[in-house]
């Protein structure tokens, strides 16, 4: 366990708070001082919300001294993506456009977090609008990558993998349309996970691509996303999208291990289709002697290309987000920064035969990975083909891009990104874990196992290490 | 039939855009097109994208 209060895991620190030997004020106190030192080259935080933090944390620490501890997340710091609609404070998107857009009500899953009596730190950093890129043509400046603040964090849930990796909060809140959580939570060396589709409410989640859209937790360890999950899944009837299923025990495997578990390894996407670099593979193989070590089964599998995967979710998502913004981009394009305005834009020119094509090759994916998964009960392979690029960098009008993610956005796959080693200059890798429908909870159990078995959750970034020396 | 010109095309949707972003915008729009070519094609009636049509009967109390 961490001595650090800011380097304790929710699993670590809400046993503490549950027994007394916590104070979620104190605690609370000691991230608004973190931010206060460090956010100012980060840039994890678009709005830090310091008066009803503590607020929430004294009404915790009240609550729970008084006998009434309501879980896990009673008393923990998070942060939420600047998408996530907030009761009172300002839901910008990261865009001019939306800068005094102040929602009346909050985000159901807000609403499940706060009722939990987790204490909502601030807003986070995001792409505009979770597309528009690293971009410094904005209201405020985009997040850095903790292990090197001349790198990117990736996106578009930047402020929340920024933030979790420098200690800046317990735990956040992302959403993923083609890969939006697990790619900052590889480069930022944490854990992301993408729920199935219609497991976690997107009800006042700014929208970008509504049947690919997610919501979901990033914190520092797969332990950690369990907890987050086991208050936010469930059948939410204000989303149409939202499916009418119970939740199920997210923690229960953890620790537990993976002893007869079924992989298949999608070789074929980083050694064929979009090749990774050599220390991703290294990491890769590491990752399956690692897994093979603890008893899983695995096998090579083969699906269509990923560049298939790819275009499907493009086609999709290109013309739902222009379908949403056409009439604010057309009428006010000034108001949006230029690769938001380049992104939008570009969904304008799909036909509406390839959108419905689309939709129809979709179908066709969704059911080969599921008969490739009758026979394998996870998919394995590396969440990006790179470590985190430098800063500024637009990754994603060339090719793939970096990352591996869209695939399971177009199958609504549960995936999960875990970091899984480092490159030799110290930047993080990561494996990205990939169930069948509903199964989130198999997929976070073989994450914690690769974490516990590789043990990369022992290391924190120098940025938030010096910081701790300087204090 | 000749193609109709990016900037028309841009144009037609009502678009502004600088001269830099066109060229970039131009890029992405070939992908999407490179993709959207790699998917055309025959295909099966099951795999027609109905599901927002999938109805019930109003006696089933609408489950």
């Amino acid at each position: 366990m961490s001595t650090d209060l800011h380097f304790m895991t929710i699993a670590e620190a809400s046993a503490l708070i549950r027994t007394g030997k916590l104070s979620p004020v104190e605690l609370t106190a000691h991230f608004l001082d973190r931010i206060r030192r460090l956010d100012g080259e980060l840039h994890a935080f678009i709005r830090v919300m310091e008066d009803s933090a503590l607020a929430d944390a004294r009404r915790a620490e009240q609550e729970i001294a008084a006998g009434g501890w309501k879980g896990k997340l009673h008393g923990i710091p998070i942060g939420l993506k600047d998408i996530y609609n907030t009761a009172g404070v300002a839901t910008t998107g990261h865009s001019a456009l939306y800068r005094d857009h102040v929602p009346a009500e909050d985000a159901t899953t807000v609403r499940k977090l706060r009722e939990a009596g987790a204490v909502v730190l601030g807003k986070l950093s995001t792409w505009e609008f979770a597309i528009g890129g690293t971009s410094f043509d904005l209201p405020w400046p985009p997040a850095r990558n903790p292990w090197d603040l001349s790198r990117d964090p990736s996106g578009s849930s930047s402020g929340s993998g920024a933030g979790v990796a420098a200690g800046l909060m317990m735990g956040a809140m992302g959403t993923d349309t083609g890969g939006s959580i697990r790619g900052p939570a590889a480069w930022c060396g944490i854990a992301g996970l993408k729920p199935t589709y219609g497991l976690v409410s997107r009800r006042g989640i700014l929208p970008l691509s509504f049947s690919l859209d997610h919501g979901g937790p990033m914190c520092w360890t797969s332990e950690d996303c369990a907890i987050l999950m086991q208050v936010l899944a469930g059948h939410d009837p204000q989303d149409p999208g939202s499916a009418p299923y119970p939740a199920g025990d997210f923690s229960a495997g953890i620790g537990s291990g993976v002893a007869g578990l079924r992989v298949g390894v999608i070789r074929h996407f980083y050694e064929q289709d979009m090749p990774a670099e050599p220390e991703v593979v290294a990491a890769m193989e590491a990752s399956l002697k690692a897994l093979a070590g603890l008893g899983a089964k695995l096998k090579d599998v083969r699906l269509s290309p990923f560049q298939t995967y790819s275009g499907v979710g493009s086609l999709i998502s290109r013309s739902e987000a222009f379908a949403l913004h056409q009439e604010t981009l057309t009428r006010t394009p000034e108001l949006y920064g230029s690769f938001g305005r380049q992104r939008l834009a570009a969904g304008g020119f799909i036909a509406a035969s390839d959108y419905v094509n689309a939709l129809r090759h979709r179908s066709r994916l969704i059911a080969e990975i599921a008969t490739v998964m009758r026979d394998v009960d996870v998919l394995v392979l590396p969440t990006a083909k790179e470590p985190a690029l430098p800063i500024g960098l637009d990754n994603m009008t060339k090719g793939g891009g970096s990352f591996y993610n869209r695939a399971f956005n177009v199958t609504g796959s549960p995936a999960l990104s875990v970091c899984n080693g480092f490159t030799a200059s110290g930047l993080p890798l990561a494996l990205q874990i990939v169930g069948r429908p509903f199964e989130d909870g198999l997929v976070l159990k073989a994450g914690d196992a690769v974490e516990r078995a590789m043990g990369t959750r022992e290391r924190r970034p120098e940025f938030a290490m010096e910081a701790v020396a300087a204090q | 039939m000749s193609p109709v010109p990016f900037a028309t095309r841009l144009q037609s949707l009502g678009l502004r855009l600088s001269p830099d972003e066109t060229v970039t915008l131009a890029e992405q729009v070939a992908e999407l097109d490179t993709a959207a070519a790699a998917i055309r094609g025959p295909r099966a009636y099951m795999e027609e994208p109905c599901n927002a049509l999938r109805l019930v009967p109003a006696s089933s109390g609408g489950k």
